[in-house]
């Protein structure tokens, strides 16, 4: 299987203090990659590096074997991101925006429009016509996928994206995703609820103060920690115990 | 009470805390009131001693047994009516009823009325500021037609009374607008408000200003007496309550208490029963037809979407339009030798210097909208200029397409049709570098917080007046050289200062902005204000 995201030596400071340390990892075509960890482990900000809103300090970036420094354009006509906190013009319907998206990704009308009616079918949109500055959070992340997934990029970046969704639509998501990873695309996907991670991600990487800690499959993770469930591998590698957990809770 | 006092403190906190998150120092509550009293009086002063003259001779005019200056306070307490109805409702309906930080003060251990009680305060605070201009006016009524102190006591209570009517009133409306209407229709609406409060303003002034004599005041507001003085308006009811009349006195006080009671009752309760986010969401999918352009296409019809959408692009576009007709009907009124040629000459250029000086905040506006969505923006497959040109072609395009058909209106009531294409077709390249200078002062002075209303920070303000200010003299002196008015008694003088050096200025202008602009990463202005 070929590598449709390869990181090498990634770095990124802000003024003196260093977000990620030199970090190295792929992502191959079918693949499903959760990327965990706490918060302000560096998760956001690699993923923002990874689709060409930050510029990295030091290393390389490779998506679908272009380096995204030397060819951010055409890595950004092959990639789709899908934010944890879309933020979107308010003063466009979504359709408009949805059209704008299709314009400047030079997407065929016909194709385009079949694939609309097809996720909102499946995401229940029926709110295209309205301002998306009267959208709630659960409705701007439909727009947001919608606009994402009509495209069907060849690399797919998810922060959070579950977020917001309701049960139904969270739960054609991440059908949906299998089925286009299935299909030879690579999903990079954040998420906190772990119970995603373990269910989705064919491999996991845990970053922590901006290292990776920790890489491969959950039955590469579990041997290595042995313990079972990724919540208690999660805290281990973090640096928590069950028993300090139980400690604060004691606590308070 | 004391939750009351909590609520409006963390409020002023609030506020006080807003400099602070530009990362300058917190400004005390009491410089925010020297400043805004610094306001007041400059404003309040000239008006006094401007109605002072003019309530002195219309006392004296006295039709169907009510003077001028009666009936000159009940037109301006009609005007106050509308004008705070007009631009409290919204302000209610999005800061009262449709607030999402009411919905966290709901879940509080607080009592409803508490909290609308609270803001309501909160929104008079922020929009009732017009209805405290209309107290010189009164100062100067009584001054001019010499009321005794208790009197002078009872008029200001009075108009206490009359604003509570109408904020009962705008409460009410709020609660309906909150019903039915979509919170980004109100927030759209409430911007226009301003903008028919400007026009209203200057119409009223324009009407003062045409009646040049007390013979034509006495007829033209004698049309009004069967109107305006309508024993059931509240604003006659005011002016009867002044003159101390019981029927006066009496409905004003009576209609003000119902009228807070009933919307103290219903409003406290409707905060609670919600407004929609999401009007009519169509059952079923619609099949639609989409619209699909090329990239650059697609930007600029985006970007003309979003400028028709913001009010606040829009109200700068209007500026430029209406200008030149008030300078018109002065001219008009004036009626000398060659004073609507003037007129029309001056009314073009003022146009042409309006929308120079404002092309670079309509841009700042526009930049600001493209920054807030930043990051969705950076993963599109489009260079970094292409937004940039777009919003730039935008803005140049609206302020010439809003030239050239006020000029062209102009033109066929009054000629000068090859002046107006002239100082059109020389202005677009100085809008066009003004318009980039906009984004550049969005990048170099952005204000974080202020949205599309307020792009720039007080010194991006400053420096974006001066810079339109310069523009504006070179586009100025173009159009005056073609005007054929002559100022300076040499012709080759005239060729050097009023056409050469503006040339020359703008292409230094163009090299020096083009300059700045390569130097800076637009899309990021607000991680450059926060290092």
């Amino acid at each position: 299987m070929t590598e449709l995201v390869k990181v090498s030596n990634l770095k990124k400071n802000f003024g003196t203090f260093t977000a990620v340390k030199s970090i190295n990892f792929s992502v191959k075509s079918g693949e499903i990659y959760g990327f965990l960890g706490p918060n302000g482990a560096g998760k956001t900000t690699t993923i923002r590096m990874l689709t060409g809103i930050l510029t990295p300090t030091g290393g390389k970036i490779e998506i679908c074997g272009l380096d995204l420094l030397t060819h951010p354009l055409e890595v950004k006509s092959q990639i789709g991101v899908v934010p944890d906190e879309p933020k979107l013009y308010e003063n466009l319907t979504g359709q408009e925006f949805l059209e704008f998206v299709g314009s400047i990704f030079s997407m065929d009308k016909n194709e385009m429009k079949k694939r609309i009616e097809e996720l909102c079918d499946a995401f229940e949109i029926n709110f295209l016509e309205k301002f998306i500055g009267d959208y709630s959070h659960g409705m701007k992340q439909k727009l947001m996928l919608t606009s994402v997934l009509m495209r069907r990029p060849k690399v797919i970046f998810l922060d959070e994206a579950t977020v917001g969704l309701d049960a139904k639509s969270a739960k054609i998501l991440k059908m949906l995703l299998r089925k286009y990873a299935d299909e030879g695309s690579s999903i990079f996907m954040t998420t906190h609820v772990l119970e995603i991670a373990e269910k989705m991600c064919d491999r996991i990487g845990i970053i922590n103060a901006g290292e990776i800690i920790a890489e491969g499959t959950l039955s590469d993770l579990r041997n290595e920690s042995g313990k079972q469930s990724l919540e208690d591998i999660f805290l281990q590698l973090t640096g928590s115990t069950d028993e300090e957990v139980r400690e604060i809770i004691q606590n308070l | 009470m004391n939750k009351l006092m909590l609520l409006i403190r963390y409020k002023l906190k609030m506020w006080s805390n807003i400099p602070l998150r530009r990362g300058k120092r917190r400004i005390p509550l009491s410089l925010y009131i020297l400043i805004l009293s610094g306001v007041f009086i400059g404003i309040s002063v000239p008006l006094y001693l401007f109605t002072l003259d003019l309530f002195r001779n219309y006392s004296t005019i006295i039709f169907n047994g009510i003077s001028l200056a009666d009936l000159f306070v009940e037109i301006s307490m009609i005007g106050i009516f509308v004008l705070v109805i007009v631009t409290d409702t919204p302000a209610i309906a999005l800061n009262v009823f449709m607030s999402e930080d009411v919905d966290f003060l709901l879940s509080l251990p607080i009592k409803q009325s508490t909290i609308f009680i609270s803001k309501n305060l909160e929104t008079i605070i922020q929009g009732g500021f017009p209805a405290l201009f209309v107290i010189p006016l009164l100062i100067s009524y009584a001054n001019a037609t010499m009321m005794p102190w208790y009197r002078i006591i009872v008029m200001f209570l009075m108009y206490i009374i009359y604003f509570m009517i109408i904020n009962s009133l705008s409460s009410m409306i709020a609660l309906g607008v909150s019903k039915v209407a979509s919170r980004s229709g109100t927030q759209r609406f409430m911007v226009f408000t301003s903008l028919i409060v400007y026009v209203l303003s200057i119409l009223l002034m324009s009407t003062i200003g045409s009646l040049p004599n007390e013979k034509n005041l006495t007829e033209a507001f004698a049309s009004y007496i069967n109107t305006i003085n309508l024993p059931f308006l509240p604003s006659t009811w005011f002016i009867n309550a002044v003159n101390l009349r019981i029927d006066g006195i009496l409905p004003l006080i009576i209609t003000s208490a119902i009228l807070v009671f009933v919307t103290y009752r219903i409003s406290s309760s409707g905060i609670l029963s919600g407004y929609s986010q999401m009007k009519s969401a169509t059952k079923h999918v619609k099949r639609r037809n989409y619209n699909l352009k090329s990239p650059t296409q697609a930007f600029i019809s985006k970007d003309l979407k979003l400028m028709r959408r913001e009010p606040s692009i829009l109200f700068l576009l209007i500026y430029p339009a209406i200008f030149p007709f008030f300078l018109l009907i002065g001219g008009l009124m004036r009626k000398g030798e060659g004073s609507i040629a003037n007129a029309l000459t001056g009314g073009i250029l003022i146009s042409i210097f309006i929308s120079s000086m404002y092309t670079i905040i309509a841009t700042a506006s526009l930049i600001s909208i493209e920054i807030k969505v930043g990051e969705f923006i950076k993963t599109l497959p489009v260079g970094n200029r292409t937004p940039l040109w777009s919003k730039a072609f935008v803005i140049t395009g609206a302020f010439a397409i809003v030239m050239m058909i006020t000029f062209f209106i102009l033109s066929a009531f009054f000629g000068g049709l090859i002046l107006s294409v002239i100082t059109v077709l020389l202005s677009i390249p100085v809008l066009l570098i003004l318009s980039f200078f906009g984004v550049y002062a969005t990048v170099k002075w952005p204000n974080s917080i202020g949205g599309a209303r307020r792009p720039l920070n007080t010194t991006g303000n400053f420096v974006s007046m001066g810079i339109g200010f310069l523009g504006a003299m070179i586009a100025t002196s173009e159009g005056l050289y073609f005007s054929g008015n002559r100022i300076l008694f040499s012709p080759v003088y005239e060729f050097l200062i009023f056409l050469v050096a503006p040339i020359v200025g703008e292409i230094i202008m163009a090299f020096v902005i083009f300059k700045l602009l390569s130097k800076i990463d637009w899309a990021n202005p607000y991680e450059i204000e926060n290092k």
